[in-house]
């Protein structure tokens, strides 16, 4: 008997040694690449360190304190909030729209999802260029129509809330195809029968989206806004492509910041802390979103 | 699941482990044998001749990695160079890394890691940026042939060379003879006469000076270069200040309100917020644009998309007629070799076959620029007139090379632009130089 339970005893240690092992390599991953950088940013946003000197101090919450007085960073915070949240909601109403008319059967309807797919697999550094071929003011394709009309030549980029408003644009118009396919699969999964019986009770189109539709979708809505959201927030190589930032300090983000007060400012520590800022910003709103969202999911 | 197969399976995480951290380690290199370097600078260098370091067959060999900013002709002939050495030297290979305009950013991060490149450009800042990284090349043959108007900037305060440099960027501001001639005026020397031109340049229907805003380095040129004239060569001088570290950044006035000026006056092109460079030389080329705050590279590319563009160097223009129009004279194209190689001697050798007259020839012409080299005959191209006018002008470092910390570059261009957006005022552009000044100087 004693030696049935020691046996069993050891074939559960050996399940959990080799569970252990399995875990093991994703852990030291996620441990090297993940988690020792995020200690390491929390530590320097404690320092001056200039990014690559040898030596630094510790200042103390200095970097912190000055974070909140900078209205550079407020304006790359503001920014970075329209990028995100105003990407999320364009790039969802929009994908789910081009999802609810390509659920469709037509002719052509394969090519139409490519094409709405397809500048999704460019990445944003090369969008950003071509757009800015089109928008330049000396040679660019917009401006040359306009001449062509007998208009007068605008400069697309020079007004910050005009270059902030064509980055979300441009960067919604880029992955809304990764929004419009999610929310086809999650309109596969949902049940004809549903449609069927709402249609022989007589409900009407808009009620039928409202209260199948939408809720069976809940899912795919929860995983676009998230990563829209996510997306959005961390929007980085279109504005390097487009303005660098420009004019001034008008339409960075806080990534593009990030990258321009650790490397060309030599500020890494107030980067470091521009970095921590950020990561908690994404994760509250990440939480919320989440929070909000899984309360509407349904079940069917 | 029989013992057999459980122990199978724990050997796949534990061999991808391994391998992980195997992944990780440093690389063992062995060092080569010949010159040591010790881990706080004091390399002891051999003189060793090119020929010399080629290994006997007995030795590894050694692989060298040259990382560089250079681009267009300076890029071809350094590539071209490489391919030389790598022919003539059996068992050395260098590797070139053209890191472009990421070379700033992987370079800062090498200096945090202290794993810097066998041998790199040192773009401009070989004492103040990239100083403590390098190896004293006061020792080499070619050392004595460094011309003197590049040696005190590739040197350090002890008077220790840190770089072989290849050309010396002298440049002053660029224009449009064509435009210029066309309505009967004279390159301006002070800048009254600067505003004047571009009152006649504007009515006449050109755009009398062309900024690339998109690049704030084009923006960050220009404050430079009024920087330069109005506060340091020009009659109130504060170069004393500056090198006593105390400047008054009131006196940074005098800048911001002679760019609100330019901007005001509307002498700039319409997209001076946006236009990239790349625009600016279409510009010039079709002689629509009559001055740039830029270097002589731009005149290459002018000539790239037409051959036939006259655009010329001149002086940059001074406050008052008593001082004098000066140019700028700094380093360019240098290359130093990282202290703590593995491989010193192999980089030596590298370095020694750099430093022959026609290497140094090949990289000077890439943009009609003097040698760094004494003795090194450069064919300057359609820019011999000019260099040959202005020999005896007076030159200056860049500004922020010499006067300011390392780093200031990038917030000149930033407040440039800021001023130029009208998102930050003169005030505003004032507190940020000044706060920028004192966090880079107190910089460790």
């Amino acid at each position: 008997m004693r030696s049935n339970v020691n046996a069993l005893n050891r074939s559960r240690l050996a399940d959990r040694l080799q569970i252990a092992a399995m875990y093991a390599p994703a852990f030291v991953l996620f441990g090297l690449f993940v988690f020792y950088p995020l200690i390491s940013g929390v530590r320097i946003s404690f320092t001056d360190w200039n990014g690559y000197s040898q030596s630094y101090s510790f200042i103390g919450w200095d970097n912190y304190r000055k974070l909140f007085a900078d209205s550079n960073i407020r304006t790359a915070f503001v920014n970075t909030l329209i990028y995100g949240v105003g990407s999320a909601v364009i790039q969802n109403v929009w994908g789910l729209l081009y999802a609810l008319l390509l659920n469709r059967k037509f002719a052509g309807r394969t090519l139409a999802r490519a094409a709405i797919y397809l500048p999704v697999m460019i990445s944003g550094l090369i969008m950003g260029y071509i757009w800015y071929f089109m928008l330049q003011y000396s040679g660019g394709a917009l401006n040359d129509l306009m001449s062509a009309l007998g208009l007068a030549r605008v400069d697309w980029l020079a007004d910050p809330n005009r270059a902030v408003g064509l980055i979300l644009f441009i960067t919604s118009l880029q992955y809304v195809g990764q929004a419009m396919v999610i929310y086809l699969a999650g309109l596969q999964t949902i049940p004809q029968t549903y449609y069927e019986a709402a249609e022989m009770d007589g409900v009407r189109v808009w009620s039928r989206f409202r209260h199948i539709t939408l809720p069976l979708l809940a899912p795919a809505i929860i995983t676009n806004a998230t990563l829209k959201l996510i997306g959005g927030l961390q929007l980085f190589d279109l504005v390097m492509a487009l303005t660098r930032g420009g004019p001034g300090f008008s339409t960075h983000s806080v990534s593009t910041m990030i990258n321009y007060l650790y490397f060309a400012s030599q500020n890494a520590g107030y980067s470091a802390t521009l970095g921590i800022a950020l990561f908690l910003t994404i994760m509250t709103i990440t939480i919320a979103i989440n929070r909000f969202l899984r309360k509407r999911e349904v079940e069917h | 699941m029989t013992k057999i197969q459980r122990s199978k399976l724990l050997v796949v995480p534990l061999l991808l482990l391994a391998l992980l951290v195997s992944a990780c380690g440093k690389d063992n290199n062995a060092p080569s044998s010949g010159a040591s370097a010790s881990p706080e600078g004091g390399a002891t260098p051999p003189a060793a001749s090119a020929e010399a370091a080629s290994p006997s067959p007995s030795q590894k060999p050694v692989t060298l990695e040259f990382s560089t900013n250079a681009s267009g002709g300076t890029l071809e002939a350094f590539k071209e160079i490489v391919a030389g050495f790598n022919d003539s030297h059996l068992g050395i290979t260098v590797e070139l890394a053209d890191l472009g305009k990421d070379f700033n950013t992987l370079m800062t991060a090498r200096m945090a890691n202290n794993d810097m490149p066998d041998l790199f450009s040192t773009a401009g800042w070989s004492v103040r940026r990239f100083g403590e990284y390098l190896l004293p090349l006061g020792d080499r043959a070619w050392a004595g042939q460094v011309a003197d108007s590049i040696k005190p900037v590739v040197a350090d305060y002890g008077g220790k060379l840190l770089a072989l440099p290849m050309d010396i960027d002298v440049s002053g501001m660029i224009y449009s003879q064509t435009i210029l001639q066309q309505l009967g005026l004279s390159v301006p020397e002070t800048w009254e006469q600067f505003l004047a031109a571009c009152e006649a340049i504007k009515k006449a229907g050109y755009t009398p000076i062309a900024v690339a805003g998109k690049e704030q380095s084009d923006i960050a040129g220009m404050l430079s270069r009024v920087s330069l004239s109005l506060l340091v060569q020009s009659g109130n001088s504060h170069k004393s200040a500056f090198e006593q570290g105390s400047f008054d950044w009131k006196e940074f006035g005098a800048v911001t309100d002679f760019v609100l000026n330019l901007k005001a006056q509307g002498y700039f092109n319409a997209d001076y917020l946006t236009a990239d460079k790349a625009t600016i030389y279409s510009e010039f080329a079709k002689n629509n644009v009559a001055f740039a705050f830029q270097s002589n590279q731009t005149i290459a590319e002018i000539k790239k998309l037409n051959p036939d563009a006259d655009v010329s160097m001149m002086r940059i223009p001074v406050g008052d007629a008593s001082a004098k129009p000066f140019l700028i004279s700094g380093e360019r194209d240098s290359v130093g070799v990282w202290k703590d190689t593995k491989h010193p001697e192999q980089a030596l050798a590298f370095i020694d076959y750099l430093a022959q007259p026609d290497n140094v020839r090949k990289i000077a012409e890439a943009y009609s620029l003097p040698a760094g080299l004494n003795g090194v005959k450069v064919d300057l191209g359609t820019l011999q007139g000019v260099f040959d006018q202005y020999q005896d002008a007076p030159v200056s470092n860049h500004f922020d090379r010499q006067y300011l910390p390392n780093g200031m570059f990038t917030t000149l261009g930033n407040v440039g632009s800021g001023l130029l957006a009208g998102t930050m005022d003169a005030a505003q552009v004032i507190a940020a130089m000044s706060e920028d000044y004192t966090r880079l100087s107190n910089a460790k």
